[in-house]
């Protein structure tokens, strides 16, 4: 299946059979989890409604780091296989991991505001999020800098293996950090403990984040490949003409 | 070893003819720290709160500034296919190169940092933890700079993109840098804060050379 | 549940920031599809002209390549 994939051709085929099916399944999650999250779960005691924030910016959250391992594990697969769809899943990935990774910081602080009174606060987290978001910007820069798509390609891989192994150490260190200047409340996201009823919507949302997320990844996988043969295609009639 | 020492001089020739380079970094990296009392006031006990960050954060943009030529001249005139064609591993080349940028850029740092210090009104406990944290942590600024280096060998724009790429990287050093600085000041004991930091610089020499050297084929492929 | 409705319209201050975060989510998720999308179609499109223009170019010759 693995190398069946390689042709492009067979991979539009085969996203263009699949894609209905994720798209609905897309609609269908949200539409329960806000539903569920919105209507049919209990009001936190202490934070009142801004909990239901929880339900977009925990799952963008997710989803930022999800996709960017993702994104790291395709470009090794470039790397080592040197499998072409890998190539394009995670050039594809890197503008979605980047939208959540913003979504992620713009709803933390919007939640932030009315729980700690300050729209920013440098607390470990957003802290991570927002260099996660440096690291995507380098990434699709640095895709984006050469005249050869290949070589950008090929580059920006070895960034993205490099950045992933540092994920962990920036992580570590950067909770290192906040704990050093952090005054004694810790914020614990969802309150001492997480109830059943805040549970189902928020996994419902975590699960129709990651079907929106290939939803969109098939769309943007199909426009790399038309890109592609375009490409070719200027290639081989500018050599046409050369003759 | 003997293509080691021989990368070695053979760059320091290059950069020591060239002696403005490390005199201009280390004159961006004073102009870059006096700015803050400028910016923040000359109030004493500010400023010496925030001196070792200032002067961290300054040693980071001034150790990328030399970055960009790490091997940008030899990928120009086709020395580093050939050197990359050696029987001897890329990633000596790299260690090499990268020790004389260190040499260069570095070192020149670390010398003239604790005259920064005082001038910010560092505490005088301070110093030495200032100069051992840059003594292990520059190193990994180099090495951790020439991977970056390899990755925009012929790209746009490299010099601004490659400040977005290895700052995010930079990050760690600069936290357990300056924190060991401020543990010592504040009466701490600061042996974790070095321990980490030669954690780093020793999984650093391990790793970045060999991240390196794979940019670097991948960019004469 | 029409009680959580009212609540839901109802929420006093946190609704200048509950709804604004729903409304960023909407905005970037509709976003993104919007404009994922759109870059497909126009890419179809140039895909198209490219080998509208190829086929033109090939009638042309006479012995045809």
């Amino acid at each position: 299946m693995f190398n069946y994939f390689a042709n492009p051709n067979r991979f539009l085929k085969f996203a263009n059979v699949i894609q209905p099916w994720i798209a609905w399944l897309t609609i269908i999650l949200f539409s329960m989890g806000l539903f569920l999250g919105l209507f049919n779960s209990p009001v936190d005691y202490q934070q009142g409604e801004t909990v239901r924030i929880m339900y977009v910016h925990v799952p963008s959250a997710w989803m930022a780091l999800f996709c960017y391992t993702g994104l790291s594990i395709s470009c090794a697969i470039a790397l080592i296989w040197k499998h072409p769809l890998a190539e394009l899943v995670a050039k594809a990935t890197a503008p979605i991991g980047a939208s959540f990774t913003v979504l992620a910081l713009v709803t933390g602080s919007l939640w932030g505001k009315p729980m700690w009174g300050t729209w920013w606060v440098w607390d470990a987290r957003l802290t991570s999020m927002v260099i996660l978001l440096f690291l995507y910007l380098g990434y699709i820069a640095l895709n984006n800098a050469f005249e050869n798509p290949q070589r950008g390609a090929k580059s920006s891989s070895i960034l993205a293996i490099v950045g992933f192994v540092n994920v962990p150490i920036i992580k570590f260190s950067v909770d290192w950090w906040n704990t050093l200047h952090q005054p004694a409340s810790v914020i614990k996201i969802g309150g001492p403990a997480i109830h059943p009823s805040i549970l189902e919507p928020l996994l419902i949302m975590g699960l129709a984040f990651t079907t929106y997320y290939l939803w969109v990844l098939l769309i943007r996988i199909k426009r790399l490949i038309i890109i592609n043969k375009i490409r070719a295609l200027q290639i081989r009639q500018a050599l046409g003409e050369k003759k | 070893m003997k293509k080691f020492v021989f990368i070695v001089r053979r760059d320091l020739h290059m950069a020591l003819r060239q002696g403005v380079d490390s005199l201009m970094i280390v004159a961006f990296f004073a102009i870059a720290v006096i700015l803050f009392p400028f910016g923040i006031g000359p109030e004493p006990n500010i400023l010496a709160r925030i001196a070792p960050g200032i002067i961290w954060v300054a040693a980071l943009m001034s150790s990328m500034l030399s970055l960009e030529r790490l091997f940008q001249n030899d990928f120009d005139d086709g020395s580093l296919e050939l050197l990359a064609l050696q029987p001897v591993a890329l990633e000596i080349t790299v260690v090499a190169k990268v020790f004389v940028h260190w040499l260069t850029t570095g070192l020149p740092l670390i010398i003239v940092a604790p005259i920064l210090a005082i001038m910010m009104g560092l505490p005088e406990e301070g110093l030495w933890s200032l100069i051992i944290a840059l003594c292990l942590g520059t190193p990994c600024l180099s090495l951790i700079g020439a991977i970056g280096a390899a990755l925009i060998l012929g790209a746009r724009r490299g010099g601004t993109l490659l400040s977005l790429l290895v700052l995010p990287l930079y990050i760690p050093v600069l936290i357990f840098g300056v924190s060991s600085v401020d543990a010592i000041i504040n009466e701490f004991s600061n042996k974790s804060q070095f321990l980490i930091l030669s954690g780093f610089l020793l999984a650093s020499i391990a790793l970045c050379p060999w991240a390196c050297a794979a940019a670097l084929r991948q960019s004469l492929e | 549940m029409l009680q959580s409705l009212k609540l839901l319209f109802d929420m006093g201050e946190y609704g200048y920031f509950v709804w604004p975060a729903y409304g960023v989510f909407l905005i970037v998720l509709f976003g993104l599809m919007i404009e994922s999308l759109h870059s497909l179609k126009k890419a179809k499109k140039d895909l198209a002209t490219l080998t509208i223009n190829k086929k033109e170019q090939s009638d042309d010759w006479v012995s045809g390549s």
